[in-house]
């Protein structure tokens, strides 16, 4: 393949997110912010990410809003026209919003999302772009949440698939659940470490409803996890090594070097990589992330241990562990502050969401190069490299 | 307005060709009878299964192998929201996993821009070659608006900004500038009188309902269900087949609803040699435009035209004719206006208002209705575009390359 790939920088000059919020199950679910529609939950972060960038009349930009199951449900305000329709509710009415598209594609989507962005500032097509994904997962029954994990041409559910592999891999319900404690832990500990966007009801404009990840506020003890029994269908796989619903908005700006000059722009960081990897098999899956970090960083010009710090998405515990072993990555680069196990995995934000927690570590820990990768359906993986300014 | 953003400026890239065209026929939509969902002559296959033989045979007409497939992005607005047995998870990649008979290692990308979708879709995939980050991709769109009750298809033609239908937002426009109901009939009947005589198109591929040969759509529905005649018959009663709070804007003037999918095959100069593709047009330049203003989106095509004419480096004498989405005649009549285009350089075969606008699908029918014009009547260079909610547009610049590059 010709080498071209990235002939300009492309900056990230603002990065949002709100915290997740826990799902709690019933019928119908709910969650501390349940009664928000998307759009009032994703116009509070654009709202923020607008502020951070001091949006002004006269700029232009391009909007790409990801989305894997709120799009689908959302029929009176994510039917027609979702991305544009969003922008209106925002606070960037001023500024002009020239081409917005929803994309994506399962939990691929928030992160495909920033990699449409970058495509279009490497293009041409925009200066400035804003980009990043919504979810809400609380607001549908289990019943139609549970498609998402249903692989339609094997018609086995992903943690299935998962597990047979994790265990074609040699790895046993003890390796995933003591990576999975880890997890926990780590969250946990780092919960107040997070920037995030608060996010306020309607009804009460004084009180946050939603301030801090949600999930990792009471985690289990191991003697809980092991406790628990398996995904139906599973060997080695309890809902411990799985990720958890949640509902969240994340999304970054991003700019040429134009646009960072004329608009007086603060980067935050470059994104220097971008790939994507498909294997043939569904089960695969959790092994994609392998071929996507690895083409991600040939495009960079980076190896694997010019890395600092991963953000792998704990899908599943396997997918965090078979990458590392993959790759000879140590763990002590890895999630540092937990991930999708403990915070939850709200499909179509997850991507933008780790983007913007990677630039907040290697801010917090003063480093320079981050990976952000996900293992998405059907046997797919996505990474993203990124360099703090 | 600051001097930023969007600097008219050709950016040196990889070209990126088109190795195959195909299509399904449009497949007229029957209204359901009291709330039930509306039905068509392939309304019984579903979005995937028709997806499916219109890729089967795009892949032997290009003669790309599934396995050599870097990319497949799927367009979609209406069917992908509403099929959720089998559109929910992965759509693109279910259907290119499907197609390929699970051969295949392509990424898959679900896109969605309400009307420019198709063509949003394809020039995502034209992205991803000019950037290397793929050598051979498809990209398309499918939307079956038969498979619903009329009420879903409503929400997808309403603005959902102002809650008005679009054929109002376009029926004020229409006012504003002075049209009348007389030049956008006019327009549309000349649409209608285009479409007939070429009924018969080499990229549409004609779609199975079972196993026996009778069950075969071949043509375009429409364009046999509202000929000249019978448009002129019931131009009679107009009047009280206006839209709701229209003037202007009835179901005979403007664009039908309709089933369809249509793919496009794109390719890298290496990966033609490669592979030994044959190229028959070059996608050159692509713009999207957008304003604030939802009634407004009728004139976005101008917009994006204009701008895909200048990063092509041309301008509009430099185009042989265009291919504007009929969604109402109002577009096409002001870009007619506007840009001093002739009668037939503009959706020469007609459009639309003939055949249908299957929502999601529609932009790369377009394309693929032109590289077949381009093809068969030895022109050189044309546009595509079509204006999207809300607001906004999108145009394609495509010449030309004739087997060789």
């Amino acid at each position: 393949m010709t080498k071209l790939f990235y002939t300009k920088p492309v900056y990230i000059v603002g990065a949002q997110r709100s915290p997740i919020a826990k799902v709690r199950r019933g019928n119908p679910n709910t969650s501390s912010i349940s009664q928000l529609e998307p759009k009032n939950l994703a116009a509070q972060v654009l709202n923020a990410l607008f502020s951070e960038v001091k949006a002004t009349r006269g700029m232009e930009f391009s909007f790409k809003l990801g989305s894997a199951i709120s799009k689908l449900l959302e029929k009176r305000s994510m039917f027609h026209a979702p991305a544009k329709h969003f922008i209106n509710g925002t606070l960037w009415n001023g500024a002009n919003c020239v081409d917005a598209s929803l994309i994506g594609e399962a939990c691929a989507t928030g992160l495909l999302a920033i990699q449409a962005g970058v495509k279009d500032i490497l293009l041409n097509d925009a200066e400035l772009v804003v980009a990043g994904g919504v979810e809400m997962m609380s607001r549908h029954s289990d019943e139609v949440i549970s498609k998402i994990f249903l692989d339609v041409s094997t018609g086995k559910n992903m943690a299935v698939l998962s597990d047979n592999k994790a265990l074609r891999l040699g790895f046993s319900r003890e390796d995933q659940e003591s990576y999975a404690l880890s997890s926990y832990q780590k969250a946990h500990d780092h919960i107040g470490d997070h920037g995030l966007v608060k996010i306020y009801l309607p009804s009460d404009k004084e009180n946050p409803a939603l301030a801090q990840d949600e999930g990792p506020m009471k985690i289990p003890t191991l003697d809980m996890i092991k406790r628990l029994g398996l995904i139906p269908g599973c060997q080695i796989t309890s809902p411990a090594s799985a990720s958890k619903y949640g509902d969240a908005a994340a999304f970054v700006a991003l700019a040429s070097s134009g646009a960072v000059a004329i608009y007086q722009l603060k980067p935050l960081g470059k994104i220097i990589g971008f790939a994507r990897h498909s294997e043939l098999e569904p089960e695969d899956f959790i092994i994609a992330p392998i071929g996507a970090i690895k083409k991600a960083l040939e495009r960079a010009s980076l190896r694997t241990e010019d890395v600092d710090l991963f953000e792998i998405n704990e899908a599943f515990s396997s997918t965090v562990l078979a990458t590392m072993a993959g790759l000879n990555i140590p763990s002590e680069k890895v999630n540092l502050w937990g991930g999708a196990i403990a915070h939850g995995h709200p499909i179509g934000a997850t991507g933008a969401a780790l983007v913007v927690k990677n630039l907040a570590m290697l801010e917090k820990y003063n480093k320079r190069y981050g990976v952000v990768a996900l293992c998405s359906a059907i046997g797919e993986g996505i990474c993203c490299v990124v360099e703090r300014v | 307005m600051v001097a930023c953003c969007l600097t008219i400026q050709r950016i040196e890239m990889r070209n990126v060709y088109i190795v195959g065209v195909a299509r399904s026929p449009i497949a007229a939509v029957k209204s359901g009878k009291k709330g039930g969902p509306n039905t068509s002559s392939v309304s019984s296959l579903s979005p995937v299964d028709l997806s499916v033989q219109v890729l089967r045979a795009l892949f032997e007409i290009s003669g790309i192998k599934p396995i050599d497939l870097d990319s497949f992005v799927l367009g979609s607005a209406i069917s992908q929201k509403v099929e959720l047995d089998s559109m929910f998870q992965a759509p693109a990649k279910y259907i290119i996993r499907e197609a390929s008979k699970n051969n295949t290692r392509a990424i898959g990308t679900d896109i969605e821009k309400a009307c420019s979708t198709g063509l949003a879709a394809i020039w995502h995939a034209a992205g991803e070659i000019m950037l290397c980050h793929a050598e051979i991709a498809i990209a398309g769109g499918v939307d079956m608006m038969s498979r619903q009750p009329n009420e879903i298809i409503i929400e997808g033609l309403t603005d959902p900004t102002t809650r008005k239908f679009m054929a109002e937002l376009a029926d004020q426009k229409a006012k504003e500038l002075g049209f009348s109901a007389e030049d956008h009939d006019r327009y549309a009947r000349e649409s209608i009188v285009f479409a007939s005589s070429h009924r018969q198109q080499t990229s549409i591929i004609p779609i199975k309902i079972d196993a026996s040969e009778k069950s075969t759509v071949c043509f375009d529905e429409e364009v046999s269900i509202l000929t000249p005649d019978r448009f002129d018959r019931l131009q009679t009663k107009r009047g009280s087949l206006l839209f709701p709070d229209c003037e202007i804007m009835t179901p005979l003037n403007c664009s039908k609803y309709g089933d369809a999918a249509a793919f496009v095959a794109l390719a890298s100069e290496e990966a033609i040699v490669a592979h030994s593709l044959k190229p028959l047009a070059r996608i050159v330049s692509y713009a999207a435009c957008g304003g604030n203003e939802p009634k407004n989106f009728v004139l976005q095509p101008y917009e994006a035209i204009t701008r895909a004419i200048k990063l092509a480096g041309l301008d509009p004498g430099g185009i042989d004719f265009f291919e504007v989405n009929e969604a109402f005649p109002t577009t096409c009549v002001y870009l007619m206006q506007r840009l001093g285009i002739a009668r037939e350089k503009m959706n020469p075969w007609g459009g639309a208002i003939a055949h249908g606008h299957p929502i999601g699908a529609t932009g790369a029918g377009l394309l693929t209705k032109a590289v077949t014009i381009l093809k068969e009547e030895g022109h050189n260079r044309a546009v595509i575009s079509v204006c999207n909610a809300i607001d906004e547009a999108t145009a394609m610049v495509i010449e030309r390359v004739g087997g060789e590059i």
